[in-house]
C-alpha cells in the first residue's frame, strides 16, 4: 500500500500546494479515532447556567487568520440586544491552525461570551494544531446538558465519524427525556445531487441518519459549507449554517438563534448585511 | 465478513446477458446483506458499447437501515482497459418495517450519484492477469463519487472454465476536509467457473 500512499500524496500536495500552512499535515494530522479518544479523556466545558428559557446561537467558519474580516463585532451587539446567552461554533475556529490564529480566536471567542465549540479540517492544518486546539478550547467530543436541552458536539473534522465516535454518540443520543441536538463541522445532507461537502462514507450516513432518527433528535448542526441551507427529514432538522466570515459566504450570512422555552424549542435564522 | 454468490448467463455471443448476486454479512449485521440484478445489451455492430440497467439492495439489521438502487451503466471494454460511465439512484429507508423492502424509492434523503469505473490492465495474459481501477460502482457496491474507490487487482486461471481473482480497495473520506482519511480496505477473494471457458 505503501505506493499507493505516494500516489495520494503527490496528488494531494500538487492540488493543496499554497493552500494549507502545512503540507504534511494532509497526511499527519492525528486521526479521528486518536482525537475522539483524547477529548474523551478530558473534561467536558461547564454548561452555561440557564434555566429553562434562553436564546443560543450557533456559527461556524469564521476562519480567524484570514484576511477577509468577521461578524463577530456585530454579533456581540446582538448578543445584547436579543439576549443571547451562549454561542456555539461549528468548526474552522482559524483558517490555518496555527498557534497565533488560536491565540486571536481565544480572544475574539472570550470577548463574546460563554462558547462551546468543535473542530473543522482547517482548524488542523499546521503541526500540533491539534495539541494547540485542544489547549485553547479542550475536548472536540462531548455533550452537555442547558436545561431540557442536550447538545451534543462530535469532531467530523476531516469527513468522518469513526468507531470510536459512533458508540459514543450511540450512549449519548439514548436520552430520549431531553431536546437533543448535535453539532458538528461536516453536514450529514447536501441536496439530492450531492457535492464533496458532506460526510462522505455511505455506510457512516446511513448508520448516522438512523441514529437521529431512532432517537428523535431535533436537529442536525454544521458548518463546513459556507451558506445557509435548511431541510427537515424523518422529522429530524439538517442545518447548514453559513458562515460568519465576510466574503467567504456565497449566500448571506449569518448565525441560527434558538429559542428554548422548556420543552419546547424554535428557531430563526439571523442575516447579516454589510 | 461476508459471503457472496453470485451467477450470470451471456447470449447472442455476448450481445446481451443477465447477472445476479446475493451477499451475507457473518459478523455484523449478521444475515442478508444486499442482493443485485443486473441486464446487459451491446450496442452497435460490432458492439463497442454495452449498455446495463442494474439494480442494488443493501440492508444493514442492527441499525434498521436499508438501501435500494437502480442505475444506467455505458461500459466502454477492451482487453487491457475498461472505462463505464453512468448515473444512479440511491433511496435509504430507515425503519423496520422498510429496510428490507425491495421495491421503495421514494424518500427524502434519496440522491443521484455520478457512476465511474476506470480499469486499466497492463499484465495480461493466457495465465494471468494484474490491473489498478477506479471504480465506485461494483455489483453489490454504489459508492458515493467522491470517495473515489480505487485498488489493485489480480486474477489467475486455473483450468479452462475456472479463475481465481483478488482485489484490494480503499477510498478516500472527506475529500473537501484536504485532509486524507482512507475509507476501510475491503479485500476480495473468488472463485469464477464458466461453463464456455473464462475470458482473461
Amino acid at each position: 500500500m505503501r505506493w499507493l500512499k505516494s500516489v495520494f500524496r503527490g496528488f494531494f500536495t500538487l492540488l493543496l500546494a499554497g493552500c494549507l500552512a502545512d503540507n504534511e499535515q494532509v497526511f499527519l494530522h492525528p486521526d479521528v479515532e486518536q482525537r475522539v479518544q483524547e477529548s474523551l479523556r478530558l473534561e467536558p466545558p461547564l454548561p452555561p447556567a440557564c434555566g429553562d428559557t434562553f436564546e443560543f446561537a450557533v456559527f461556524g467558519d469564521i476562519h480567524i487568520g484570514k484576511r477577509v474580516g468577521g461578524y463577530l463585532e456585530d454579533l456581540r451587539r446582538h448578543r445584547d440586544s436579543l439576549g443571547i446567552r451562549f454561542f456555539c461554533v461549528l468548526g474552522d475556529i482559524t483558517e490555518n491552525g496555527t498557534v497565533s490564529e488560536y491565540d486571536s480566536a481565544y480572544r475574539a471567542l472570550g470577548a463574546l461570551g460563554p462558547t462551546y465549540l468543535t473542530v473543522g479540517n482547517h482548524d488542523l492544518y499546521s503541526r500540533g494544531s491539534w495539541e494547540d486546539y485542544k489547549r485553547h478550547f479542550g475536548p472536540a467530543t462531548y455533550a452537555l446538558k442547558v436545561g431540557r436541552l442536550k447538545l451534543i458536539f462530535f469532531d467530523t473534522a476531516e469527513g468522518e465519524v469513526g468507531a470510536t465516535q459512533f458508540d459514543w454518540l450511540t450512549d449519548e443520543l439514548d436520552d430520549t427525556a431531553s431536546v437533543q441536538l448535535v453539532l458538528t463541522h461536516f453536514p450529514l445532507y447536501d441536496g439530492s445531487t450531492p457535492g464533496i461537502f458532506r460526510l462522505g462514507s455511505y455506510t457512516e450516513r446511513l448508520k448516522l441518519f438512523s441514529l437521529l432518527r431512532k432517537n428523535r433528535v431535533y436537529g442536525y448542526c454544521a458548518g463546513h459549507i459556507h451558506g445557509w441551507r435548511h431541510i427537515e427529514l424523518d422529522g429530524v432538522h439538517h442545518f447548514t449554517v453559513g458562515t460568519m466570515s465576510r466574503a467567504l459566504d456565497f449566500g448571506m450570512p449569518g448565525y441560527l438563534l434558538f429559542h428554548c422555552r422548556g420543552d419546547s424549542i424554535d428557531w430563526e435564522f439571523v442575516r447579516f448585511c454589510d | 465478513m461476508v459471503f457472496a454468490a453470485g451467477a450470470g448467463l451471456m447470449e447472442g455471443a455476448g450481445r446481451w446477458g443477465f447477472d445476479a448476486g446475493v451477499y451475507f454479512n457473518l459478523f455484523d449485521n449478521s444475515g442478508l446483506g444486499g442482493y443485485a440484478f443486473r441486464g446487459q445489451m451491446g450496442l452497435g455492430r460490432p458492439k463497442k458499447i454495452v449498455l446495463c440497467l442494474g439494480y442494488q439492495h443493501e440492508e444493514w439489521r442492527d441499525w434498521l437501515v436499508g438501501e435500494n438502487r437502480a442505475y444506467l451503466l455505458f461500459e466502454f471494454r477492451k482487453e487491457w482497459f475498461a472505462l463505464d460511465a453512468g448515473i444512479g439512484r440511491r433511496a435509504p429507508f430507515f425503519d423496520r418495517r422498510g429496510y428490507c423492502l425491495p421495491w421503495w424509492f421514494s424518500g427524502a434523503t434519496g440522491e443521484w450519484n455520478l457512476l465511474y469505473r476506470v480499469e486499466c490492465w497492463p499484465v495480461r495474459n493466457k495465465r494471468f492477469g494484474f490491473g489498478l481501477f477506479l471504480a465506485n460502482i461494483s455489483r453489490h457496491q454504489m459508492y458515493n463519487p467522491q470517495m473515489f474507490p480505487g485498488g489493485i487487482a489480480g486474477v489467475y486461471r486455473l483450468t479452462t472454465g475456472m479463475t481465481v481473482f483478488g482485489d484490494i480497495q480503499s477510498g478516500i473520506k472527506g475529500l473537501s476536509a484536504a485532509l486524507f482519511s482512507p475509507a476501510e480496505v475491503r479485500l476480495r477473494l473468488g472463485m469464477n467457473i464458466a461453463r464456455a471457458g473464462v475470458r482473461l
